[in-house]
């Protein structure tokens, strides 16, 4: 029929196209990028160099956190990660294939709609 | 700052971190100084030694990461959600503040 899927692939279904565009349309959100498991960006709302950032930076990060996690409890999982700085908020969900990344403004420096 | 000025820090801190403590959901809480030494915590021994540990490693790290990213921008808050725990992390300038929670309910 076709050829044998490769496990490394990961596909963007229409299914998630609408799901990364509602998040996407969000007047707090910033960016969204989306790195599969080997730190690789398949998708971003971000330019090129941001995009490159933040996933190697993010993609590490969320690894150490996944250790600290099971580190004080061996049968306990990461589910999310929310880093908050002055400027915005990193969203960090974590998955097997990959790993999604949402960054929004703050309650204090976005504008007052919601 | 005076003997008496002392004596009324250290209550007040003692009775935020017990209303931290006792509030609904809390497990414990760890107070982290900026020597790296914990300075304060509701947990046993073993296990603060765990958070010590692993802890500050992490929130340098993710300082770091903020950084990097903009050198402009500061950490200010860290959340880390599990299963069953969820632990939040408010670095300050003179000390750490670690409480694990029951993951809320966002």
């Amino acid at each position: 029929m076709g050829e044998p899927e490769k496990p490394t692939t990961v596909s963007i279904t229409n299914q998630v196209e609408q799901i990364l565009r509602r998040i996407g349309t969000n007047s707090k959100v910033e960016g969204v990028v989306v790195i599969n498991n080997e730190g690789i960006p398949i998708k971003s709302t971000l330019d090129s160099t941001s995009t490159v950032q933040y996933s190697a930076e993010i993609s590490q990060l969320a690894d150490r956190a996944k250790c600290l996690v099971r580190d004080l409890d061996p049968t306990n999982k990461l589910t999310f990660v929310r880093i908050a700085s002055k400027k915005h908020e990193i969203l960090v969900a974590p998955d097997i294939d990959y790993i999604m990344i949402v960054l929004q403004k703050t309650k204090k420096t976005g504008s007052a709609e919601d | 700052m005076t003997y008496e000025g002392v004596k009324n820090y250290r209550a007040e801190l003692e009775e935020t971190l017990k209303r931290l403590s006792e509030h609904d959901g809390v497990q414990g809480l760890v107070v982290i100084d900026k020597e790296g030494r914990v300075s304060q915590t509701t947990f046993d021994q073993q296990y603060t030694k765990k958070i010590l540990s692993n802890i500050s490693g992490f929130t340098s790290q993710t300082r770091n990461v903020v950084r990097d990213l903009d050198p402009m921008n500061d950490l200010s808050f860290v959340r880390v959600r599990s299963n069953k725990t969820e632990i939040l992390i408010a670095p300050e300038e003179d000390y750490i503040l670690v409480v694990i929670q029951q993951p809320s309910q966002d």
